[in-house]
């Protein structure tokens, strides 16, 4: 399938401030692809241009096939939002997508397309209330459903499940995986790395503007070094004094409230090794997990720290 | 991007249709609350004033027509378009016209809009077509409101006209209509002002406020001694020009001059503002920049001076269009109509205007004051006579002249022609129509009279 975005060199500046700089992106029809970066590293600005909200100032970025220029628009086919969807708290759900679906040339089809999105989004009850009165989580619920009635080719979604619950974020899970099998591409961001790692197939990491990590998810999490684990053990003692000694392991301080817990950082190999010799010990090996997750500890190697 | 690209990227990419714009520009302004408490009050304050003012016993008789609330139905639709063209129409419209633009700021939908039209210029023209429909509507809704409260109260009656000249029902319904259909043009400048300022500004404070402040001022100017082709330069002119409306034969020339000039400020004006708009990057409300600020100025001025050099070239206007003969032969005139009411009333011989050869002396100031310009220090003396009788009458009025060429004569003596504001008649007191008199000098007729 190909490419539903291709970016190139992009440099974006503002009042001086480089926002984007030798950005490029790729993603094709079909697959899910999250932008992630600290505040401030140009996540909304690259979303914006796939949007055909910005121009490039140099570099070239193509829409379905499309040059992003200025005072040009973009192709029908593309949808999303940024920020938070635009919705028109006056009218009702129904209203808002349809006026939608009517832009998009649905004509005599925007009824059904708007009852099958509301139905798909969970909002089907409350299809003829203001959206005045909606929370959150409903407003992106329905920014969502927004997405869906243009029947897009592109969908471009920043943070789609800010102020969502668990349930909401199966949902959105669910509407992203359904877009990608039916052939679009979806770029989408959001701070949470668990949202991400169960959305995207790939992802790009953004870091004061420029692209410091772009690939598959499992490429992203080999990024991560030596990670941090929390060991949970009877005799920490002799835990950590056989921590001590094994090569390519560094113990560190364990948490002043949890006394039976030690805190151990190394590759994968080194912590498997660890853990059998505790077990050999005979000191009582309750349990052990990662600090943070691969995919987040990638994140805070490639980005210097920063959260996202 | 050169424009021509700009066109055919906008055809390859296929924007959304007219039809689908315009449907969700409606039924966003359908479902404003203020959109809709709009509709209703001036659906109903109208009509409910005028029944107000034609019960009251004393009369808005600075408001022109007050003084004839009670005598016809028809006087308090005018009197409401006189308000609504000095104060109220302006502001409306402009906060009307540019909340259209405000509201995607405000809601933060500009981007929304963005992506699911396709094309800034779409956009442009269905907010500007949606908000001039609404305004047009609040505009009918006020003239009819007050159409029908005033003949309901009152009834169709004739109405005095702006020279004494007594107008048929049918004739002032026609020149009701005129008159509201007149103040359009200056409604759609004043929308023009409303959308321009907010999308050089957005909902910011500049963008709220530029238009209200910028109608003020331009309605304070009308009330400022300014040269009449430069007063008429102004796109509130349109809102005064349709007294002119009134009188017989009408003053066509002031309705026209504003309804033209007021045309050519909202092309202007919203030509500027769609080249913005279409040109601004991503959202409204960025600064407006000293290149737009600069193009603003250049076209307020090239309008102002463009349209004052044109009129002093096409028309025999001078000065401030208010001029001692002109002044004299309008009092004259309104003053003679007005004699022979007054005797029908009285139940006096009918005497024919052209009989009485009724001519008036105006002075202002003094002996050593210049007779020309407005003010309220004119004095003048209309002398007449009736035929076969040798004595001159002699009546005096005092005349306040507004800038915009309306005047209010004050009866000064004697008191059984202009003293006393009742007359005694057959059928009981009535107004008398010799105490005060309503007129209108035409701003663009030349200084010197014959």
């Amino acid at each position: 399938m190909g490419d539903a975005v291709r970016v190139r060199a992009v440099r974006m500046v503002f009042d001086d401030v480089l926002a984007l700089d030798a950005v490029d992106l790729d993603v094709a029809g079909g697959r899910v692809h999250g932008v992630l970066g600290p505040n401030g590293a140009g996540k909304t600005t690259l979303l914006g241009l796939l949007l055909g909200l910005l121009a490039p100032r140099s570099g070239s970025v193509e829409v379905l096939g499309v040059p992003v220029v200025r005072g040009a628009v973009l192709p029908a086919g593309v949808a999303g939002f940024l920020d938070a969807p635009g919705l028109y708290p006056g009218l009702t759900a129904r209203a808002n997508l349809m006026a939608v679906a009517r832009l998009a040339g649905a004509g005599g089809a925007a009824g059904s397309r708007v009852a099958d999105a509301l139905s798909r989004v969970g909002l089907a009850e409350v299809a003829d209330d203001r959206v005045r009165g909606f929370s959150l989580g409903m407003r992106q619920r329905l920014g969502l459903a927004g997405a869906l009635v243009t029947e897009p080719r592109l969908v471009i979604l920043d943070e789609p499940a800010n102020g969502l619950d668990p349930q909401g974020r199966r949902l959105v899970q669910a509407v992203l995986e359904d877009l990608a099998a039916d052939g679009a591409a979806v770029v989408v961001s959001s701070h949470r790395m668990d949202d991400l790692a169960d959305w995207c197939d790939e992802a790009t990491v953004l870091a004061a503007g420029r692209a410091v990590f772009s690939g598959p998810l499992a490429k992203l999490a080999a990024e991560c070094g030596p990670l941090e684990h929390r060991v949970v053990v009877a005799e920490p003692q002799r835990a950590r004094a056989i921590a001590e000694t094994l090569p390519g392991l560094t113990v560190l301080p364990s948490p002043r409230t949890a006394p039976d817990t030690v805190v151990v950082r190394g590759e994968t190999a080194a912590i498997e090794e660890f853990a059998a010799a505790v077990v050999g010990a005979g000191a009582g090996l309750r349990s052990l997990a990662p600090v943070v997750s691969p995919l987040e500890a990638a994140f805070v190697r490639l980005t210097g720290g920063e959260e996202a | 991007m050169s424009a021509v690209l700009d066109r055919r990227v906008e055809a390859a990419a296929g924007p959304a249709s007219w039809r689908a714009v315009l449907g969700l520009e409606i039924a966003k302004t359908a479902a404003q609350g203020r959109i809709q408490a709009l509709v209703a009050l001036c659906a109903v304050v109208p009509g409910v004033v005028v029944v107000g003012l034609s019960l009251q016993s004393t009369l808005p008789t600075d408001t022109v027509f007050g003084r004839w609330i009670p005598a016809s139905g028809w006087a308090g639709a005018l009197v409401v378009l006189a308000f609504c063209g000095t104060w109220m129409l302006p502001l409306l419209t402009a906060v009307v016209a540019g909340d259209a633009f405000a509201q995607e700021d405000r809601l933060g939908t500009w981007r929304h809009l963005l992506l699911a039209v396709r094309s800034r210029r779409r956009i442009f023209g269905a907010k500007v077509a949606i908000a001039a429909a609404t305004l047009l509507m609040l505009v009918v809704l006020i003239a009819v409101s007050s159409v029908v409260g005033g003949l309901l109260s009152v009834g169709p009656h004739p109405l005095v006209g702006l020279d004494g000249t007594v107008l048929t029902s049918h004739a002032v319904a026609v020149r009701v209509l005129a008159a509201w259909v007149s103040v359009l043009p200056a409604t759609a400048a004043f929308a023009a002002i409303g959308v321009l300022g907010a999308v050089l500004a957005g909902r910011s404070p500049l963008g709220l406020l530029a238009p209200v402040v910028v109608g003020l001022g331009l309605q304070l100017l009308q009330l400022a001694p300014l040269p009449a082709v430069v007063r008429l330069a102004l796109p509130s002119a349109g809102f005064l020009a349709w007294r002119g409306l009134f009188t017989a034969p009408a003053q066509t020339a002031v309705p026209i001059a504003g309804a033209l000039v007021a045309t050519i400020w909202t092309v202007v004006l919203l030509a500027i503002a769609r080249h913005c708009f279409v040109r601004t990057e991503t959202v409204l409300g960025e600064p407006v920049g000293a290149a737009r600020a600069g193009l603003v100025a250049a076209a307020v001025a090239a309008l102002v001076g463009g349209g004052a050099g044109v009129l002093a070239a096409t028309t025999p206007a001078a000065g401030s269009g208010i001029h001692r003969a002109p002044l004299e032969a309008s009092l004259a005139e309104s003053f003679a109509h007005l004699y022979r009411r007054q005797s029908a009333e009285l139940g006096r011989p009918d005497v024919a205007e052209a009989d009485l050869r009724a001519r008036a002396s105006c002075d202002r100031g003094g002996p050593r004051g210049v007779d020309d310009g407005p003010g309220h220090d004119w004095r003048c003396v209309v002398r007449w006579r009736l035929p076969g009788v040798a004595t001159i009458g002699r009546a005096i009025y005092q005349l306040d002249v507004a800038p915009d060429g309306r005047y209010v004569a004050d009866g000064d003596g004697p008191t059984d022609v202009n003293g006393y504001f009742l007359v005694r008649t057959d059928l009981g007191d009535a107004p008398n129509p010799l105490w005060q008199v309503d007129g209108l000098v035409d701003l663009l007729a030349a200084p010197t009279k014959g």
